[in-house]
């Protein structure tokens, strides 16, 4: 009778262990698995998430930045360089501005029919090339007009020169006939879609660029106005450096 | 002592040797230690992480609604950045008649002058000069024509003679070479 006893308790431990085992790995795999993964995944999403927060971080301080003043002045000066409208009153000071430097007496200047134009009058034809033609003769000897000609392209408000015509006449002034074009670019309504999206950043490009148009010159200085002309003596030595 | 004996007979027949029951014991308790260690461990690791997270989401919230504020001024910002490429473009675009016409003048001789010049986009330059005779025609153009590479695509235009005497020449070239 003890004997069957012993015999049995020993079976019955035998038989607990191996159901304890069996039931542990049972349960590893029906919960502790599934746990360990949701784990994991749980770990991936919070460095995604954290990836986010740095973006948003660095994006809320770029815009805190401007918004307290960093890069005020390049904004000032790129919407001197190209205005968001056609800004004509930015264009004739910088010509007269330009003019009264270089010591020419501008005669004429005109923009090409259209080139005047209201907002509204910017959702037409000429909205898409963000650009307009002047014209402009200018008398004075030809280094004053190499100047003035070379003041217009340092000059902040973007201007390009497609053609110049000199005319050389004995006894007068050296006339010059200059065409020109200008440039704006209106805001874009830009639809910001995603808060998250990545605010772009400067490239080093965009940089040089913004250093080349901070060094440019204004002419807000010029305050005489040269659009008067002047009737000056003659020299003859046109060509002479 | 029957009964030992027979006891010890009975013991010998049982299915499982004492060392095997050991080791089942062992692994048992360290699979037993092990899985409630991972347990807890993961618990608790995964307690940690739901707490970061949703740290993360409410900081994540709070940033949007403050650059849901500032959605004026990042429109600026991208603004000013398409502007700078805008000007860019221009700048790279641009050509400097100023320096192209100090070129010029150095390429015409003192003495000689001039009646018309003009310069156009791409570098494209119309001359007209008088010369007092064909000597002088052909002392200014000699130099040039030898040298092409000083003023390239050179084309005489027009060479006429007025009721003076005097030459005038109307030639047509690409800007002078950049030094």
């Amino acid at each position: 009778m003890r004997l069957n006893f012993t015999v049995k308790n020993e079976y019955l431990i035998f038989s607990a262990q191996v159901l304890t085992i069996l039931t542990i790995l049972f349960l590893t795999k029906q919960i502790l698995i599934p746990f360990i993964i949701r784990t994991a995944k749980l770990r991936e999403e919070i460095n995604k998430e954290q990836a986010t927060v740095a973006l948003l971080k660095q994006k809320v301080s770029l815009l805190s930045g401007i918004e307290q003043g960093t890069f005020q002045q390049d904004f000032e000066n790129i919407n001197q360089a190209v205005p968001h409208e056609k800004n004509i009153f930015s264009l004739l000071s910088t010509i007269d501005g330009a003019a009264f430097s270089s010591g020419i007496s501008m005669e004429t200047f005109s923009l090409k029919p259209g080139g005047i134009s209201t907002d509204s009058a910017e959702t037409r034809k000429e909205k898409s090339s963000n650009e307009f033609n002047f014209n402009l003769t200018a008398a004075g000897d030809i280094n004053q007009i190499r100047n003035f000609i070379t003041n217009l392209f340092k000059a902040r408000r973007l201007v390009s020169l497609k053609k110049v015509s000199f005319r050389f006449k004995e006894a007068e002034k050296t006339k010059a006939s200059i065409e020109g074009v200008t440039y704006y670019l209106p805001a874009t309504s830009t639809t910001i879609s995603d808060v998250q999206s990545d605010l772009p950043i400067f490239s080093a490009h965009e940089k040089k660029v913004l250093e080349e148009i901070n060094g440019l010159m204004t002419f807000r200085e010029a305050s005489a106005s040269t659009f008067i002309s002047t009737p000056s003596s003659t020299t003859r030595n046109i060509f002479s450096l | 002592m029957k009964e030992i004996n027979l006891l010890l007979k009975k013991k010998e027949k049982f299915p499982i040797p004492e060392i095997q029951r050991k080791r089942l014991s062992r692994v048992t308790f360290i699979l037993l230690s092990l899985f409630f260690f991972l347990l807890f461990f993961t618990v608790g690791y995964s307690l940690v992480l739901h707490f970061r997270h949703s740290n993360l989401l409410t900081e994540q919230g709070t940033l949007k609604n403050i650059i849901e504020s500032k959605k004026e001024t990042e429109a600026r910002y991208i603004s000013f950045l398409q502007k700078i490429s805008f000007a860019g473009k221009i700048i790279e675009g641009r050509e400097d008649f100023g320096g192209l016409l100090s070129k010029i003048q150095t390429f015409i001789p003192e003495g000689y002058n001039p009646l018309a010049l003009s310069v156009e986009t791409g570098g494209r330059v119309f001359l007209s000069i008088k010369f007092p005779d064909t000597e002088s025609v052909d002392n200014f153009l000699a130099p040039i024509v030898s040298d092409p590479k000083v003023v390239p695509n050179l084309t005489v235009n027009s060479l006429s003679k007025d009721k003076d005497d005097k030459y005038s020449i109307n030639l047509e070239f690409k800007s002078l070479k950049k030094e």
